[in-house]
């Protein structure tokens, strides 16, 4: 069952995706970086929490997740340290996405040549 | 008067030659890609729960370093912009649309050097959704502290 939601999950995101950048023309860079803030819009009005419990693996895969780890990290920061706390633990949860794509694709640049 | 097409024609001509998108067929592949990386995320997380014992976040962290991982590896090798360019959304959307851009970034500005090449141009594709990101994160988390307290 976990399957199917985490199936209907994700690729009902990236259709919502493709039918915008398809009326539009909007770049992949657009498109992502939409997405992100759309992701922490849907964590603060409180649907992305129902939406990883629903389909685990199709949403936490999602650049979504990334905008609703933000959010999450900043809010409780903002409940543990106050103020402050929002700019301290904003990456506590999105760190491992940002941290493994930078320490990956350096090491992929090291020992592969660019084709073409 | 030289032998012209009248406007007619010409309009036929250019309706003949543009390339037909068929827009269903789009959608179809980025929601079915899309719902297979999902499932493979799935698997990966029932994998890293039953036969390694994690909990379910360590899980998740785990299949997020996996499938950028492998989606780097892939454009390294040098299929996954077909695969990109074939999936469209039902690729970016996922977290390999971010492994991607950074890495075919990295690849291509590696022969200006390390620092003025790798060092300051791996964000070139990939910088928007992290400035935004943040941005964006700031101004919700602000606006759910000043309104739920």
């Amino acid at each position: 069952m976990n399957f199917i939601n985490s199936f209907l999950v994700a690729g009902l995101f990236c259709l919502l995706a493709e039918v915008i950048r398809e009326y539009t023309r909007l770049t992949p860079g657009h498109m992502t970086s939409l997405f992100t803030i759309i992701g922490s819009f849907l964590s603060f009005i409180g649907i992305y929490p129902i939406l990883l419990d629903f389909g685990r693996g199709g949403s936490s895969i999602l650049i979504c997740n990334f905008g609703a780890s933000l959010y999450k990290g900043a809010i409780e920061g903002y409940y543990n340290y106050g103020f402050i706390g929002l700019f301290q633990e904003m990456l506590s949860y999105s760190g491992v996405a940002l941290t493994s794509a930078i320490v990956i694709s350096f090491l992929c640049a090291l020992f592969f040549k660019p084709k073409n | 008067m030289g032998d012209y097409m009248n406007i007619d024609e010409y309009a036929k001509l250019v309706k003949e030659y543009t390339p037909k998108e068929n827009r269903a067929k789009h959608f179809f592949w980025a929601f079915f890609i899309g719902g297979l990386v999902g499932v493979f995320a799935e698997f990966l997380i029932h994998c890293f729960v039953n036969c390694f014992g994690m909990s379910v976040t360590d899980a998740g962290s785990y299949t997020c370093l996996s499938v950028i991982f492998l989606a780097s590896l892939f454009t390294s090798l040098g299929f996954f912009d077909d695969w990109v360019s074939f999936a469209k959304a039902g690729l970016f959307i996922p977290t390999t649309g971010f492994a991607h851009a950074m890495t075919s970034a990295a690849l291509d500005y590696k022969h200006d050097g390390f620092i003025s090449g790798l060092g300051s141009c791996i964000f070139r594709l990939a910088g928007s959704v992290i400035l935004y990101g943040v941005l964006g994160a700031l101004f919700f988390s602000v606006l759910g502290v000043l309104i739920y307290g």
